[in-house]
């Protein structure tokens, strides 16, 4: 396509994503040392990208390869693997709707300058193009992975020509087309007429509730396939058949029928079959997507201008005076910090949704699992049966405690948030020590709140003492308070603050997912440790809630100096 | 008073050598303007000077007070608007105005009595309630103003304080300014508009690829025109920063 066309989808996934052009600066010739260890960095953390990455990716492919596997086992002997393909095919296309329509939603106006865009020559229809192109981009992913993983075990059960995986790629690339077409096919419409929805904030909220949503859908339907795994009657039972809900689904879509029909053709080597059914899976979600595109461009580009960030309220010329006495108050310099880090964080709705608010959801996404399959949790009591009667009911509730304490992000990304207000901030005569202490402080009061609610709800689910429930509170307290100052000082260290939209200082900020992988291995470890050690409730806690305290104290001790003088190595 | 002494920034980042060597003294109860073309290191000699930058050479005094040495007393003698009013989108004007005011350990009654002020002369006291978000970049950018002065500090640095101001307000702050230098205080901004500075400065100084060019009164500059002929300052200062670059273009 043209290549201003192309240029505003590269536009549009680094907004979304946060890249920055200064990885692609050309280095002068000879350059200092300095500038060999800034790239060194930058080399470092790519890499740490990409592991990060794979290892995500390899994680979501062995759930979905588990499943598919026992699927692929129990329906083999009676011929029937086929229907694991429509079954892939019609979830891949489900999740690329759900994940799909809440990143439309969530992007439909990634910042309040994206109505500018409008200024330039850009056709209303080219802009919509370029945001369905991201939205394929940044989505296509997780129902890819699905349909490649599902042609993988079925392609190893049946050793099909290779053009069975040539075909199996263009299907899973085709796939989210239809789904995402119907996705801007409602969302379109809705921002156009409702003048409520065509607010940033009330849009990010939404997106964010319907996200949290979505990922219970997901949940759900990967615990579903994982516990139904093994249960080959089951699985016959609510696959095979004309009038299961796959048989019926995929009569009223039938992208996924084609899809599978495709490839079941290709690996039986019946090649023409196969190129037909491709090519009409294929023509009819380009065909979706383009004529959505086509059609409600103009509309999309109308709805965009809509987006600003908050009203202007002029207050009566009368009356600014008084109101200007009574709303200027001094406060203490601490306090002062603290509260602006409160409400930059609390105000912006992805910060709020991806940080603080994830206390409240993440009990709920774990109750309604819980509810879902009473037997995990019946395993949770047997795991701490079997641990036997001493500490391991309270180092469950320690750990539930401590992980829900420390989801928030607020640490590992306090520095990154500030972007290029950074400037601004140190030419005010703030030390570093009260500029940090305020953000610790921020992160601290969250982590005491998830940790309160974690440790109670241990402690009700589990039935703790109240010794038992103040030991993993003390756990989980202690190290929780370490954990956010490794995440203070790893943000100070490498804080991203370049970016032009939010969601990429904390949602796609690689220090707050390297902070919760971290997280949870380290809960693992000591998990593990605990198991090791066969310490008394007493003995463990001592340890724990010592060597946690301890680590906090040595990092509360040596980050001030580290950060003032990393402050003001920070050239922006 | 400002003292910069043999000032010299290198990005690590891209290994731009931005400032060169520089020095200048301001004086109290002057203006100062500090000329230069786009990219010349205006920002960042201003961004060292006010702490926000560490040199890699050089030194830094506000009022006497060694920036390097005493951050926080030096910091506090300055009010400081930088190159980006984009800040704090969702906090409302009140509420930056009153965090800046809890930085530098402002009074009630004097955060009040000079807010009032301030916000009156911009036009902006109306909008006080509102969020930073809604306002336009002008509004922004006289937000920023009233908040640099919060302190009624000794020293007010600016980096190219006319961009985005409507003519009225761009009046506003020149009588400020002119206000604050009568009565004995140090007013030092940088522009790239020679037209801006000649009506307005005691003394300018041009900095051309992270070098100071020329530095004195805008007559010192007229006495420098070749053979007495009237060619503009906006002349004289194109000369002066073709000349560093190596000829006229
Ligand atoms: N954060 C930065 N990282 C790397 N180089 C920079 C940075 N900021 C400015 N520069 C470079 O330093 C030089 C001087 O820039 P600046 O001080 O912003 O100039 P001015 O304000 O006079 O326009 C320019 O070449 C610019 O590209
Ligand atoms: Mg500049």
């Amino acid at each position: 396509m043209t290549a201003p066309f192309a240029s505003l989808i590269r536009f549009y996934l680094r907004a979304f994503y946060g890249f920055s052009d200064a990885a692609r600066v050309p280095l002068p010739p000879g350059t200092a040392a300095g500038t060999k260890a800034a790239r060194a960095k930058r080399i470092l953390a790519t890499i740490g990208l990409a592991l990060l990455v794979i290892l995500v990716v390899g994680d979501i492919g062995f759930i979905f390869g588990a499943s598919y596997a026992a699927m692929y086992a129990a329906l083999a002997p009676a011929g029937l693997q086929s229907l694991l393909l429509l079954n892939a095919a019609i979830s891949a296309a489900l999740i690329a709707f759900v994940v799909g329509f809440v990143t439309a939603l969530s992007t439909y106006c990634l910042s309040p300058a994206e109505g500018s865009l409008l200024a330039l020559p850009i056709g209303p229809r080219a802009l919509f193009g370029a945001k369905f192109a991201m939205t394929y981009l940044a989505d296509a992913a997780l129902s890819f992975i699905m349909l490649a993983v599902a042609a993988l075990v079925y392609g190893l059960g049946e050793r099909p020509p290779v053009s069975f995986y040539l075909y199996a790629i263009l299907v899973a690339l085709a796939s989210p087309l239809v789904p995402l077409a119907l996705a801007y096919l409602l969302l379109v419409p809705i921002m156009s007429v409702s003048r409520f929805l065509r607010n940033r904030n009330v849009v990010l909220v939404l997106g964010g509730i319907l996200g949290a949503a979505a990922a219970l859908v997901v949940n759900f339907y990967l615990q579903n396939s994982l516990a139904r795994a093994g249960d080959a009657a089951w699985i016959i039972a609510n696959l095979a058949g004309p009038d299961t809900i796959l048989a019926r689904l995929g009569a009223v879509y039938p992208p996924a029928g084609l899809a599978a029909r495709a490839l079941a053709h290709a690996a039986a080597g019946r090649q023409l079959d196969a190129l037909g059914a491709a090519a009409l899976a294929l023509g009819m979600g380009a065909a979706a997507a383009l004529a959505v595109v086509l059609i409600f461009g103009p509309a999309y580009a109308a709805s965009l201008p809509a987006f600003g960030e908050g009203r202007l309220k002029r207050i009566a010329k009368s009356d600014t005076a008084a109101y200007i006495e009574r709303s200027f108050r001094r406060s203490p310099q601490l306090a002062a910090l603290f509260l602006r880090e409160w409400r930059l964080m609390n105000r912006e709705p992805v910060y709020l949704i991806n940080g603080p608010l994830v206390i409240v959801l993440f009990p709920v996404i774990i109750g309604i699992t819980m509810a879902a399959s009473p037997e995990a949790f019946a395993e949770l009591e047997g795991v701490a049966h079997a641990l036997g009667g001493g500490p391991a009911k309270a180092l469950i509730a320690a750990a539930l405690a401590a992980f829900l304490g420390t989801a928030t992000s607020i640490a590992a990304t306090a520095l990154s948030r500030e972007g290029r207000a950074l400037p601004y901030l140190k030419s005010l005569p703030v030390s570093a020590r009260s500029f940090f202490g305020a953000k610790l402080l921020h992160a601290l009061v969250f982590t005491s709140i998830g940790t309160v609610l974690g440790a109670a709800a241990g402690a009700a689910a589990l039935g703790l003492s109240v010794a038992e429930t103040l030991a993993a509170l003390a756990m989980a307290l202690t190290y929780g308070t370490a954990f956010d100052l490794s995440a203070l000082w790893l943000d100070t260290a490498y804080p991203r603050l370049v970016w032009e939209t939010p969601t990429a200082a904390l949602k796609q900020n690689p220090n707050a997912v390297i902070a919760i992988l971290a997280d949870m291995a380290a809960l693992g470890g000591l998990g593990y440790l605990a198991t090791r050690l066969s310490l008394g409730l007493g003995g463990i806690t001592a340890l724990y809630a010592g060597g946690a305290g301890l680590i906090a104290l040595g990092l509360a001790l040596f980050f001030p100096r580290y950060a003032e003088k990393r402050l003001g190595d920070i050239e922006l | 008073m400002i003292h910069l002494e043999a000032l010299s920034k290198t990005y690590a980042h891209s290994g731009t050598k931005a400032v060169d060597g520089l020095s200048l003294d301001i004086r109290d109860g002057e203006i100062f303007g500090f000329l230069g073309p786009n990219g010349a290191g205006k920002t960042t000699t201003i961004k060292m000077l006010s702490g926000v930058l560490r040199p890699d050479e050089g030194r830094v005094a506000i009022d006497g007070i060694d920036m390097a040495q005493k951050p926080l007393e030096a910091k506090a003698r300055f009010g400081y608007v930088g190159d980006n009013p984009e800040l704090f989108t969702r906090l409302k004007a009140r509420e930056f105005l009153n965090f800046i005011a809890d930085m530098y350990r402002v009074p009630d009654d004097a955060r009040c009595e000079r807010i009032a002020s301030l916000a009156g002369r911009f036009e902006i006291a109306d909008a006080l309630a509102s969020p930073i978000g809604s306002f336009s970049r002008g509004m922004k950018q006289k937000l920023c103003l009233v908040a640099s002065l919060v302190h009624d500090p000794a020293n007010w640095i600016l980096d190219e304080p006319m961009v985005g101001l409507d003519p009225q307000a761009a009046f506003t702050l020149k009588e400020l300014m002119r206000s604050r230098a009568a009565s004995g205080r140090c007013v030092f901004f940088s522009t790239h508009v020679m037209e801006v500075a000649e009506r307005l400065c005691d003394r300018i100084a041009v900095i051309t690829k992270g070098r100071v060019v020329f530095v004195g009164t805008l007559d010192e500059l007229r006495d420098r025109r070749s053979s007495g002929g009237d060619e503009s300052l906006e002349r004289l200062f194109l000369d002066l920063v073709e000349d560093a670059s190596g000829g006229r273009v």
